[in-house]
């Protein structure tokens, strides 16, 4: 008796949520505007890598240039370390020679 | 496209959508937007959610065209997705519910706010209070049936389960939705 009341109740429940309008049909206005227009921006957002890889260009040059002038610091350390030995080489020469009296 | 786009129909839309003429695919989804708004409506908390939810259903749609293969009508593929992804928010919330902080929680007495227009929007209110206790299978499977009047089938079809499963979920949905109703009568 008690299950059928309740089961009474859900029925009356479920008629009048059914007949009822869920939501403010206001919504609706527009609505496949904004969605074509958020369909367009996801695509907008994936470009292929080349149409936005110019953008790493400076940042590319200013590496290039670091590289450059690193290499020619160290290359120009390397001569003047061996320029260093070289005169080194001299000087034992010159001692060899005088303490041999040549 | 040359024809008047109001004769076309839905398959002929989907093929000019995937040739990418997207005033087609605007066509569509002025066709089938107050069915989608309708069914989400269902199972949103407002009418922002309820915004996003459908522009998802469509966005997602648009993103799986190719995947329509005309075997079964449009709408109901679109309905399909629109369901998954009511299904989807179904869980999102549930987690959330579950992780809410009690110091969080509004403990006001009195009717929940809602934009109730008529006696049986108020009546979609207290059924609508003891869903967001349902379970999301349960909540689904309940609104399928008895809200929006699908067939066991078609909720086996649009759901991805079995109609027995169906049928086992349906029954322990309404035995939960009734206690709940009488504890909340209870409370009174």
């Amino acid at each position: 008796m008690e299950n059928d009341r309740s089961d009474d109740r859900i029925e009356r429940l479920f008629a009048a949520a059914r007949k009822s309008q869920p939501y403010n049909t206001n919504l609706e206005y527009g609505f496949e505007t904004r969605v074509m227009a958020k369909i367009s921006e996801q695509r907008d957002g994936q470009k292929p890598f080349f149409s936005w890889a110019w953008r790493f260009i400076p940042a590319l040059v200013v590496v290039v240039m670091m590289l450059g002038a690193w290499t020619y610091i160290s290359e120009q350390r390397q001569l003047i370390g061996l320029s260093s030995i070289a005169g080194i080489n001299n000087e034992e020469t010159m001692l060899v020679a005088s303490l041999t009296g040549e | 496209m040359n024809e008047p786009q109001q004769v076309l129909s839905d398959e002929r839309l989907v093929e000019a959508t995937l040739a990418g003429d997207d005033d087609a695919f605007s066509e569509l989804v002025r066709r089938y937007k107050p069915k989608v708004f309708r069914l989400a409506a269902r199972f949103v908390r407002d009418n922002d959610e309820l915004d996003d939810i459908c522009q998802e259903a469509f966005i997602k749609a648009y993103h799986n065209l190719k995947k329509f293969r005309g075997d079964a009508p449009f709408e109901h593929w679109l309905t399909k997705i629109a369901v998954n992804v009511c299904y989807d928010l179904l869980r999102k919330q549930s987690r959330k519910r579950d992780n809410v902080p009690l110091d969080s929680v509004d403990f006001s007495i009195g009717k929940p706010q809602s934009p109730s227009l008529s006696s049986d929007s108020e009546t979609w209110d207290v059924l609508k209070n003891a869903f967001v206790k349902l379970s999301p299978e349960d909540r689904l499977v309940i609104t399928l049936l008895n809200l929006e009047e699908k067939s066991v089938r078609e909720t086996a079809s649009l759901t991805g389960w079995s109609e027995a499963n169906v049928k086992v979920r349906a029954f322990r949905a309404r035995k939960e939705l009734k206690r709940i109703l009488e504890d909340e009568r209870g409370e009174r």
